[in-house]
C-alpha cells in the first residue's frame, strides 16, 4: 500500500514527499524550508528524535510524518500548533479512546503511543513532526509506551491524519479558543496531581487548567498557580501521595 | 591560550570590553578554559573557575562606568515568546554561541521551548555575542532580553 494524502488534503493543495529511509523526517522537512504545506513521510528513521535530543524508536511499521508550513502565524502563536497537531492525531485514530497528555503526547490506557515535536527553522518555516506507534513500541522509556496493536497501517493512518490536519488548521485560523476547549475535553490528568519535570528540578501540584497561550496551570501546594511552558508531565508517583 | 597559566591579555581585553560596553559581566570560553569577568560596585573580579580547587580571584579597580540596562542596549535580542530558553541543541551539547562568537544573520543563537515547540531564535544581523543574559533551562517571558550582539 502506497502512502498518499487523503482527498481533503490533496484538494487543499498539500503535497507529499514519501521517502523510504531517512535520518529524520523533521530534518528532511526543515531542509526544504521555504516550501509550504509539504508532508514528508518515511518508512523508517535512522535518527528519529524527540524533545531535547532524545531518540525516537523508528523501525518500519510505525508512522513517521512531518508537515512543513510557511509562516502560519506570529512566532508567539506557533506553540499552539502543538495542540492543533495532537487533536489531528486524536481525530485520525478515532474510534480509539485516546487521551492527550500535556502538551501533545497521545496516550492509550495511560501509555504513550504518539509523540509530536515541532521545530521552527529558517525563513519562517515550522515543521510539525509526528510519530505514531502503529505496530511497535519501545521498552524502557521514561514514560511507559504503547502502540495501536496493528489496527492501522501507517499508510491508512497517514491519509486520515493529513485530512484531519486540514480541518484542525482551519479551526485554528479562527483562533486558539476552540482548539483549547477541544484539547481540554480530551486531556489526560486534568484536575489530578502531577509531577512536572523541568530542566533542573521537578515540581508537583494539581493540573488545574490550560491558560490562553496553552501553558499548563499548576496549582502548587502553597496555593500559588504556576504557569508551565516546558516540561515533562508524569502522574504523581504513589510514594509521594502517601508520604 | 596556555592551559597552565592565566592569560592576562585575555582578561585585560575582557576588562576593557566591560568598560567600553558598560556591561557588568562577561564570560568567555576558549580551549576548555572559561574566564568570567564581572564588575561589582566599581571593582572587577576575575576568576578562573575551570581550574578546580581554589578559584584564583583578584580584584582590579576600574573606572567603573554605571551598569546599563541590557534591555535598552541597541544590540539586544529579546524573546519572541514565553517559554524555556536553551543555549544548546540538547543537554551536554556544545552551545549555539558563547561570549565572543561571531555570528551571521539568521544563525541560531538560542532555542526557546514552549509547549514542545522548539523555536530557533536567529541572529537578526551579523555581529559578535558580547553578553548572554539567560541560564540554560531558564524560563523567559515575552520580550525578555536573551543576549546582546555588537
Amino acid at each position: 500500500m502506497a502512502t498518499a494524502l487523503g482527498p481533503r488534503a490533496a484538494s487543499a493543495g498539500f503535497r507529499l514527499l514519501s521517502l523510504d529511509t531517512v535520518a529524520s523526517t523533521n530534518i528532511e522537512a526543515l531542509a526544504r524550508a521555504g516550501e509550504d504545506r509539504l508532508w514528508v513521510t518515511a518508512r523508517e528513521q535512522t535518527a528519529g528524535r524527540g524533545r531535547r535530543g532524545r531518540s525516537w524508536a523508528s523501525q518500519p511499521g510505525n508512522l513517521y510524518a512531518s508537515l512543513l508550513l510557511q509562516t502560519p502565524a506570529a512566532t508567539a502563536r506557533c506553540p499552539e500548533l502543538s495542540f492543533v497537531a495532537a487533536l489531528a492525531v486524536h481525530d485520525a485514530v478515532a474510534p480509539v479512546a485516546a487521551r492527550i497528555k500535556w502538551p501533545n503526547d497521545l496516550l492509550i490506557e495511560g501509555r504513550k503511543f504518539t509523540g509530536i515535536l515541532i521545530e521552527s527553522g529558517r525563513d519562517n518555516a515550522v515543521v510539525i513532526g509526528i510519530g505514531v506507534n502503529c505496530a511497535h513500541h519501545p521498552d524502557g522509556t521514561d514514560y511507559p509506551a504503547s502502540d495501536l496493536d496493528g489496527r492501522f497501517l501507517p499508510e491508512q493512518l497517514f491519509a486520515a491524519l493529513s485530512d484531519a490536519m486540514v480541518l484542525r488548521l482551519g479551526q485554528w485560523q479562527d483562533g486558539f479558543a476552540s482548539i483549547r476547549a477541544d484539547w481540554l475535553a480530551r486531556a489526560s490528568g486534568l484536575g489530578e496531581a502531577i509531577d512536572v519535570r523541568l530542566p533542573n528540578s521537578t515540581i508537583s501540584g494539581l493540573f488545574e487548567d490550560l491558560d490562553e497561550a496553552g501553558r499548563l496551570m499548576l496549582r502548587l501546594p502553597d496555593g500559588r498557580l504556576e504557569p508551565i511552558a516546558a516540561g515533562d508531565v508524569f502522574p504523581l508517583v504513589r510514594e509521594k501521595v502517601t508520604a | 591560550m596556555a592551559k597552565d597559566k592565566i592569560d592576562q591579555d585575555v582578561i585585560r581585553e575582557l576588562a576593557q570590553l566591560l568598560d567600553e560596553t558598560g556591561l557588568t559581566e562577561i564570560e568567555f570560553e576558549q580551549g576548555g578554559r572559561r574566564v568570567r569577568v564581572a564588575r561589582q560596585v566599581q571593582q572587577t573580579v576575575i576568576s578562573a573557575p575551570a581550574r578546580g580547587g581554589m578559584p584564583a580571584t583578584e580584584a582590579v579597580p576600574t573606572a567603573g562606568a554605571a551598569p546599563i540596562d541590557p534591555a535598552k542596549h541597541p544590540g539586544v535580542v529579546t524573546s519572541p515568546m514565553v517559554g524555556t530558553a536553551y543555549g544548546s541543541p540538547e543537554p551536554g551539547a556544545k552551545p549555539f554561541v558563547e561570549i565572543g562568537t561571531r555570528v551571521i544573520a539568521g544563525q541560531t543563537l538560542i532555542i526557546i521551548e514552549a509547549m514542545k515547540t522548539m523555536n530557533q531564535i536567529p541572529a537578526p544581523r551579523a555581529g559578535t555575542v558580547i553578553q548572554i543574559l539567560i541560564e540554560d533551562g531558564q524560563p523567559v517571558e515575552f520580550g525578555e532580553p536573551l543576549l546582546i550582539l555588537e
